[in-house]
């Protein structure tokens, strides 16, 4: 009998691999051809996720396998930092949203085919329920700015109209009628690292985007959050928005901070309070003015829905901030305001304390970075001392004097001791 | 702008730290404090970053404020210098001399130089504005940048002390459910205490219970008693009352009515009582009837399995005697021909002897046994008649036997205890007439002698001796029995004057109505009576046969009689001396023989010595 031992010094049985092993191993070689997946038992299902190659086409795998290791491997092969917990705890989850997100920041406009992400979509649909797009790349347009670089000067008005026609981005239509699961959807009309090549068309976006995204945000019936930050979304492409935004029968929250947004589109912002069912209204960091913040105002005395409203950092002024105030007397929705950085005196601190002590309803209220003053502040004092309800008032940096900013926070802190008592009688969880 | 980014940063960092502490409801106020205090100063940041944003547009808008200004003042200022150029253009047209021409056009170089140099310097400044501006804005980025590495540093160094709260927290939730477990297994132990007490109590107090309802009872039966007693007594006493003064009663019949009222009443009760003991005893004896039912079925079917049992033996006896029976008579067949072998040949030897030997003249003695043969042959010995109109007969007779057996059962079912008449109940017709006629015989007065009658015919039976040997059954018993029985019943008839007999005998012969049932007991009666004065008359023919049997072996061994055992000694006796005469003779013959022999040989050599030495001479002669 001849002896393989005896030859190989490093030989041993141990390193031999079972039939059984090898069998499954050669179904993972062979995964794409041959799915016997589904009859195997679950030991040899995480053997074969433990061995499956990342690389294997998505039309195999995406509904084949289940959640769990296989896609974590996924993940963890593309992406650094995974925190699964952010995906609902499904790996497979986290995966196919990412991977959406990448195809859609890398798209190039006329250079990418539309169909490259298209034909994920089939089996993305299913798991994606969130989309945040970091970034919109422009198409490029290289032979035409070394061309029209001179006639730039001449003729701004033909070029910038050849902009409008062609500058357009990704067009959200095609996606957003498939995913039939996303809720939640967050955008940046930007380019992230443009360095030297900077240009502030890079950070807007067209008229025509604007329309493609509000008629995709309309065909989709699952939509819950839409978050749009830093595009340049002027009073015109808010109307645009808006106005394929109303009667939404999904949307709770709607976020367009850092943009510039001014009185008309804090107007049209106020038609779509009253005609739909959102929650949450976030326009920080805006331009709107004293006629924006009264139409929003106007909308908020009806409103029955909004819980939470944040106008900070805008030009709500004086006049505006009473107009809240004034709302907040019949509002009986609204826990969370923020009026922070408003360029407001103690005018509106007055007309704003005069409600706090009506109003059972508010939870927190941020006054931060006005110019309230001594009168300010003590009228808050005083309408605090009638109040039970209000957990937060921030008055910091609003030259409110030492006195009454801390008979403010002993007051709310008492708010905040009754009120957890209170939680933990009814043993409710609800926190901000 | 510069702001914004910023901006953006820090809401990110506190949504985050709001979702790392808003995830649990309950904390205690160190660690609600803690929180507060914490998110504090992480959005006072952010209203600080707020500010500096507020400030900066502010600022911004100064600036911008400023530059329209610094832009309308210059483009006022410029707009003047250009309407005096445009104004010297019209001086200027007018001149024709050349030198103010060019004089003038120089100067309104000049002008142009000095608005083109206004305008850069303008430009300049603008550029040098927004160098600044830019350099600002690198400055606030790097500025920015580091705060918020010191926020995140800060907010690192809050989540660690968030932390330890929390875990200081937890191992405080940790020991007081340990402090609780003892505080619970001691409030446990003194509940179970304080639960095996009261137990005990009530245990106590449910026995004390017991006892005294067992106490009433007693004194309820006894007052029950007394009661019944005092009623009766009261009764009787009335019913005396009543026999001795019935005008008495007439008085006394309102009071006593109310009485026997409530006797009546009292009666009743006991009566019940008596009842519900009543049909408790019928429920007791419903059950041991159905007891008796069962056991009695049981005891049936056992009956019969036993007697199908029994038969079942007996067929195997008869087997077995049919066989032995047959193996006997191939026995006697081939002993009786071995021995008639034999007895032939001894007369073979007798006639020999008689006529060679002594010369006398032989006769074939007589022997009627030779000429016979086989088992029957004794049986037709000691059978009277002929067989055959016997047989018939005898066939008959067993019928009539039968017959005349079971009316005499019938007739004598009375004799026989019910009870057995029971027992007998599932056995066959045949068994169940036997049976009877054994208690009966054994239930008479006869029984004894009967008895001894009965096994004096068992041993001597030759007859039925092969199978009575074998069934010691009391069944098989009791047919013999029976059938002497009722042969000396026949034999009583016929022997004895009774008209009735004769009568007997007459409807035997003629039909199935054998006996008057009425004459049977006297008949018994009788045929015991003979039975009794001479039992010598029971004694079997077949143990003759014995005797012929013997007689028949004896003449078979005595073929060759004494006398001429004698002769055949004495002539035994004489051959031998003859024998030993024969040999001497025949030993004497060879002996002379083998001298005859020698004699010969010796002759033979002298011969050759004779020759020899003659020959020698002749030689010695001649040489």
């Amino acid at each position: 009998m001849r002896r393989i031992i005896a030859e190989n010094p490093n030989w041993s049985l141990v390193v031999v691999p079972s039939l059984s092993s090898m069998c499954l191993q050669s179904i993972v070689n062979n995964f794409e051809e041959k799915q016997i997946f589904e009859q195997l038992t679950p030991g040899q299902r995480d053997f074969i996720q433990e061995g499956l190659s990342p690389t294997l086409p998505l039309r195999v795998t995406a509904n084949l396998i289940p959640d769990g290791v296989y896609w974590k491997r996924c993940c963890e092969r593309r992406w650094d930092l995974c925190d699964v917990s952010r995906y609902g705890h499904s790996w497979r989850r986290m995966f196919f949203e990412r991977h959406l997100e990448n195809l859609i920041e890398l798209f190039i406009p006329e250079v990418t085919e539309p169909k490259a992400v298209l034909d994920v979509l089939p089996f993305c649909k299913s798991y994606v329920r969130r989309l945040n797009v970091s970034q919109l790349l422009p198409p490029i347009k290289e032979p035409q700015g070394e061309k029209d670089g001179e006639e730039n000067d001449l003729d701004l008005a033909i070029d910038s109209e050849h902009d409008e026609a062609c500058a357009h981005h990704f067009d959200f239509g095609l996606v957003l009628r498939e995913l039939t699961h996303l809720e939640e959807l967050a955008l940046v009309y930007r380019v992230k690292e443009c360095g030297m090549n900077f240009e502030w068309k890079m950070f807007e976006m067209t008229k025509r985007d604007c329309e493609s995204l509000a008629k995709a945000l309309k065909s989709s019936r699952t939509l819950k959050l839409f978050r749009l930050h830093q595009s340049n979304v002027e009073d015109k492409k808010c109307r645009l928005l808006v106005k394929h935004l109303l009667d939404h029968p999904s949307l709770r929250e709607l976020d367009l901070s850092h943009n510039l947004i001014g009185n008309g589109g804090a107007r049209a912002i106020g038609k779509l309070l009253a005609r739909s069912k959102l929650e949450v209204l976030n326009v920080c960091d805006n331009k709107i003015g004293e006629l924006g913040a009264k139409a929003i105002a106007r909308a908020l005395s009806r409103n029955s829905t909004l819980s939470s409203l944040n106008l900070r950092l805008n030009l709500v002024r004086d006049e505006g901030g009473a107009a809240i105030g004034e709302a907040l007397r019949s509002n009986t929705t609204l826990h969370h305001l923020n009026l922070g950085g408003n360029d407001m005196t103690w005018r509106a601190a007055s007309a704003l304390s005069d409600v706090l002590i009506e109003n059972k309803t508010l939870r927190s209220i941020n006054l931060s970075c006005n110019n309230l003053g001594k009168v300010g502040g003590k009228a808050l004092a005083e309408a605090m001392s009638h109040n039970t309800t209000l957990t937060e008032l921030n008055v910091l940096l609003t030259e409110v004097d030492e006195q009454n900013a801390s008979f403010v926070s002993e007051v709310v802190c008492a708010n905040q001791r009754s009120e957890h008592k209170k939680q933990r009688k009814t043993g409710s969880i609800k926190y901000p | 702008k510069q702001g914004n980014e910023k901006e953006v940063v820090v809401e990110a960092l506190t949504s985050c730290s709001f979702s790392v502490f808003a995830f649990q409801p309950h904390y205690p106020q160190k660690i609600m404090n803690l929180r507060r205090d914490l998110t504090a100063f992480v959005t006072d940041i952010q209203t600080a970053a707020d500010a500096k944003v507020v400030q900066k547009r502010t600022q911004l808008g100064e600036a911008k404020q400023k530059r329209e200004e610094l832009l309308e003042k210059d483009v006022k200022s410029s707009q003047e210098k250009f309407d005096e150029i445009a104004s010297r253009w019209l001086i200027v047209s007018q001149k024709v001399i050349l030198p103010d021409l060019q004089e003038a056009l120089n100067k309104q170089q000049q002008l142009c130089a000095v608005l083109i140099q206004d305008k850069k310097k303008l430009i300049n400044e603008l550029q040098q504005e927004l160098k600044l501006g830019d350099d600002s804005y690198v400055k606030h980025l790097r500025k920015n940048a580091e705060e918020i590495d010191l926020m995140i540093e800060r907010m690192e160094d809050q989540i660690q002390i968030l932390t330890q709260a929390y875990r200081e927290e937890l191992a405080q939730i940790e020991v007081r459910p340990a402090l609780d477990q003892e505080t619970n297994d001691l409030l446990r132990a003194s509940e179970s205490l304080r639960w095996v007490r009261s137990m005990c109590l009530t245990l106590e107090s449910l026995a004390e219970r017991r006892k005294k309802v067992e106490e009433y009872e007693e004194k309820i039966h006894k007052l029950r008693f007394k009661n019944a007693h005092n009623t009766k007594v009261l009764e009787m006493e009335n019913n005396a009352k009543e026999q001795v003064c019935p005008n008495m009663e007439l008085n006394c019949n309102n009071a006593s009515c109310l009485f026997i009222f409530s006797s009546g009443k009292r009666m009743h009760i006991y009566t019940f009582t008596v009842m519900t003991l009543c049909f408790r005893d019928e429920n007791n004896l419903q059950k041991l009837k159905n007891l008796y039912t069962k056991e009695q079925k049981e005891f049936t079917r056992h009956s019969r399995k036993l007697s199908e049992n029994y038969k079942r033996q007996i067929q195997k006896y008869e087997h077995f005697a049919v066989a032995d029976g047959k193996t006997f008579e191939e026995m006697w067949l081939m002993t009786d021909a071995e021995a008639k072998q034999l007895a032939e040949r001894a007369l073979l030897i007798d006639s020999v002897i008689c006529k060679q030997l002594l010369g006398l003249s032989w006769e074939r003695p007589h022997l009627a046994s030779l000429e016979l043969s086989g088992p029957s042959r004794p049986q037709e010995l000691a059978g009277n008649s002929d067989s055959g109109p016997e047989r018939q007969e005898e066939n008959f007779f067993s019928d009539t036997q039968e017959k005349v057996k079971e009316l005499l059962c019938n007739e004598t079912d009375f004799l026989v205890e019910t009870k057995v008449l029971k027992l007998l109940a599932p056995l066959e017709n045949e068994e169940q007439t036997d049976m009877k006629l054994v208690t009966l015989l054994y239930v008479s007065s006869y029984s004894a002698h009967l008895c001894l009658f009965l096994k004096l015919n068992i041993s001597s039976t030759t007859e039925t001796k092969l199978e009575e040997e074998r069934t010691t059954s009391v069944g098989r018993f009791s047919i013999t029995l029976a059938n002497k029985w009722f042969a000396c019943l026949q034999d009583a008839c016929a022997s004895s004057d009774f008209g009735k007999a004769e009568e007997t005998r007459a409807t035997t012969n003629s039909g199935p109505e054998l006996i008057n049932p009425d004459h049977v007991l006297p008949a018994l009666k009788t045929v015991t009576c003979f039975c009794l004065s001479c039992p010598s008359y029971l004694i079997p023919a077949s143990q003759r046969d014995s005797s012929e049997h013997e007689a028949y072996w004896e003449s078979l061994g005595n073929v060759v009689s004494e006398e001429k055992l004698k002769l055949w000694d004495a002539a035994e006796r004489n051959l031998k001396q003859y024998h030993a005469v024969l040999m001497e003779i025949s030993d004497l013959t060879l002996e002379t023989d083998r001298l005859k022999q020698r004699n010969a040989e010796l002759r033979m050599q002298l011969q050759q010595r004779l020759s020899s030495t003659v020959r020698l001479f002749l030689l010695t002669i001649f040489l």
